[in-house]
């Protein structure tokens, strides 16, 4: 294994091959990576409810269910995506792959956007949570964004000295948010759902056209995480088969889970009162509806006719009603905080991504000598991420204008993926694709698959909509590509290495390689 | 206990020396093969395939001190380099792969806050292991 390797003048050191003859130990299943996935898209709940219900209302869950249909293209995209190319780097990867480098870049730089933001708006929300415990944290705009703030500034300092998080933690938070998902969906069903209710609540708060289809853009956000499954494809054994697997086994949770909640959500409460007094923490409104729901005594009654059935069973039924909402207040408010590590972490580990392929200045792909951590992007990132809340510390409204732009960043991304599957369908036909998708329609003898077309249409239409009617999300949306563009060109010009965009066959561009 | 893969994982404390030798020592007998890894540790803010070129320096050292060693005592070793997100799952799929009969690890006599400590991968190593495992503790100093 030795035989090929030979040193180089200049070298600084002698290094042998052992790397390049075994550089990565893989070892996330599709358990883990299905925890690693879920524990990002099952976080966004606790924020998207809220986002969609002020512009959807009563169709909330009607939003929620036309974006689920994109999120279905979307996952499929990647499940093929990631099984032909399984690296890290997600749609940039894809991009760089099917397009160039240089939309391989645009690609990267929309997917950080929705990472900062993703940082940005995971941190906002966890203040109102924990305002069941003081209320100012909830009530003013001005505490809650400064501690939102001293939470991302906090991550910062860990991710730079490099604290590290277990995989163990990944898995507990994906189970964590599960079952407090579960509990909230079964005592939801227990206690307050009501069809007629729910119905009534759908329709006397019906929003106009206008505003549902905003909504179902906007329900977009809650779906964004299926990034991270991808990016993490280069740690997964046998990549090709658990991708697609881990994914769909996601999608399956995820529309029942989201499903549950938003059913439970306008269930419990008029979507009035869910888009204003819970609009920053719906799921604490639904477990507060749910505790006022509560009559012990009655319940236990109902369940057991025995005398020291009840008393046990009237116990547990105070207990739960008087803990819920601030056992949810809590779980919720972990669960956003690794959600915003795990932001921060990914939009390191891309930044360094792009560096390695040349994309990006490698000053922001520098690691810590003691660390050993990418602490300039880290820095950088978070600072962005604390800049785009400054907003929040005068306008409390700031939360659906983050929600805006993170939709903005995450659903470039998503064209771009959609795109380069399509493309390379059409460059590169023969490339192994161990999960291709059915349903193809043909085109000059090429098999382009419907739900990648579809998803492409939709999710270009649902970015327009953002475009045309989110002003914050349009502003600073474009002024971060075109900060990107400008960037780029000076990157690629200091280098002196224009090529016009498209590179003819990207370096790496051999499957089954890795 | 007949032998005929021995992996031994090294960290680059004062203690891979002697686990180095014991290996050695144990695969004379039944001509065992010797493969001696080090794990990166990469940290989850950087791609797992990053290069940090102070880290494969102080592995190379660590690796060739193995190889020096093993020679001294007319032995062959092979040596790896692997990244990974932690050590001990690197281990025990490791030792899975290469199907070893026993796993060496060096450990130092270690405080943490007042109590001995055996860090993180060797009880993950101890627990999850399917083969058996030596350890080797330096003594007090």
């Amino acid at each position: 294994m030795h035989n090929n390797w030979h040193p180089k003048l200049g070298d600084k050191f002698v290094r042998r091959p052992r790397l390049k003859a075994h550089p990565l130990r893989r070892v996330l299943g599709i358990p883990s990576l299905y925890s690693v996935g879920y524990g990002n898209v099952g976080s966004s709940i606790y924020y998207a409810l809220g986002i969609i219900a002020v512009v959807a209302l009563g169709a909330t869950p009607v939003a929620l269910a036309v974006a689920a249909l994109f999120f279905i293209f979307v996952t499929l995209t990647y499940a093929e995506g990631t099984a032909m190319l399984p690296e890290a780097g997600g749609s940039a990867s894809f991009a760089r792959h099917g397009f160039g480098n240089l939309a391989g870049f645009v690609s990267g730089w929309a997917l950080m956007l929705s990472y900062i933001v993703t940082i940005a708006i995971s941190a906002f929300v966890i203040p109102p949570y924990l305002g069941y415990f003081w209320a100012p944290l909830k009530d003013s705009a001005v505490v809650g964004t400064a501690v939102s703030m001293g939470i991302i500034f906090f991550l910062m300092v860990i991710n730079v000295i490099g604290v590290r998080e277990t995989s163990f933690v990944n898995v507990s938070a994906a189970v964590l948010d599960l079952l407090v998902q579960i509990l909230i969906i079964a005592l939801g069903l227990l206690v307050v759902f009501n069809l007629d209710k729910l119905v009534f609540h759908i329709t006397s708060d019906w929003p106009s056209w206008d505003n549902l289809i905003l909504g179902i853009a906007l329900a977009a956000i809650a779906y964004t995480g299926v990034e991270t499954m991808s990016q993490m494809a280069e740690e997964t054994k046998r990549p090709a088969r658990s991708v697609p697997r881990a994914l769909i086994l996601m999608i399956i949770t995820v529309l029942i889970l989201f499903g549950g909640v938003s059913g439970v959500a306008l269930s419990a409460m008029p979507a009035q009162e869910l888009a204003s007094s819970w609009a920053t923490d719906p799921v604490a409104g639904i477990a507060h509806s749910i505790s006022l729901a509560i009559t012990p005594e009655e319940m236990a009654a109902g369940l057991s006719s025995e005398k020291e059935a009840v008393i046990v069973l009237t116990w547990i039924f105070t207990k739960v009603r008087d803990l819920l909402p601030g056992l949810v207040a809590v779980l919720a408010a972990t669960i956003l905080l690794l959600a915003t590590n795990a932001g921060l972490m990914g939009i390191s580990r891309l930044a360094f991504s792009l560096g390695r392929h040349q994309l990006m200045p490698r000053g922001l792909s520098r690691v810590h000598h003691r660390f050993k951590t990418p602490y300039v992007s880290i820095i950088l990132f978070a600072a962005v991420a604390v800049a785009l809340l400054v907003p929040g510390l005068f306008a409390p409204g700031m939360f659906l204008e983050l929600g805006a732009l993170y939709v903005f960043g995450s659903l470039l991304a998503f064209i771009f993926a959609h795109a380069s599957i399509l493309r390379l369908r059409i460059t590169h036909p023969d490339l192994p694709r161990p999960f291709k998708l059915g349903w193809n329609i043909k085109f000059r003898q090429r098999e382009l698959p419907i739900t990648a077309i579809l998803g492409l249409a939709g999710t270009v239409v649902i970015w327009l909509v953002v475009m045309a009617t989110q002003p914050y999300g349009r502003l600073v949306g474009l002024a971060w590509m075109v900060i990107g563009f400008v960037i780029y060109i000076a990157f690629i010009r200091r280098k002196g290495s224009v090529t016009g965009g498209v590179v003819s066959k990207p370096e790496s561009f051999v499957p089954g390689q890795r | 206990m007949e032998l005929k893969t021995i992996l031994v994982a090294t960290s680059g404390n004062g203690a891979d020396d002697e686990a180095v030798k014991l290996a050695c020592n144990l695969a004379k007998k039944s001509k065992a093969s010797v493969y001696v890894v080090y794990v990166i540790e990469v940290n989850r803010s950087l791609p797992l395939d990053a290069v940090i070129e102070s880290e494969i320096v102080r592995a190379e050292g660590v690796l060739t001190r193995a190889e020096d060693i093993a020679a001294d005592r007319d032995y062959e070793v092979e040596t790896d380099l692997i990244q990974a997100r932690e050590a001990g799952p690197a281990i025990v799929d490791e030792a899975m792969e290469r199907d070893a009969d026993l796993i060496v690890m060096g450990l130092t006599y270690k405080l943490r806050f007042g109590v001995f400590s055996l860090g993180s991968a060797i009880p993950h190593v101890l627990k999850e292991a399917p083969c058996r495992v030596l350890l080797c503790r330096d003594p007090v100093s």
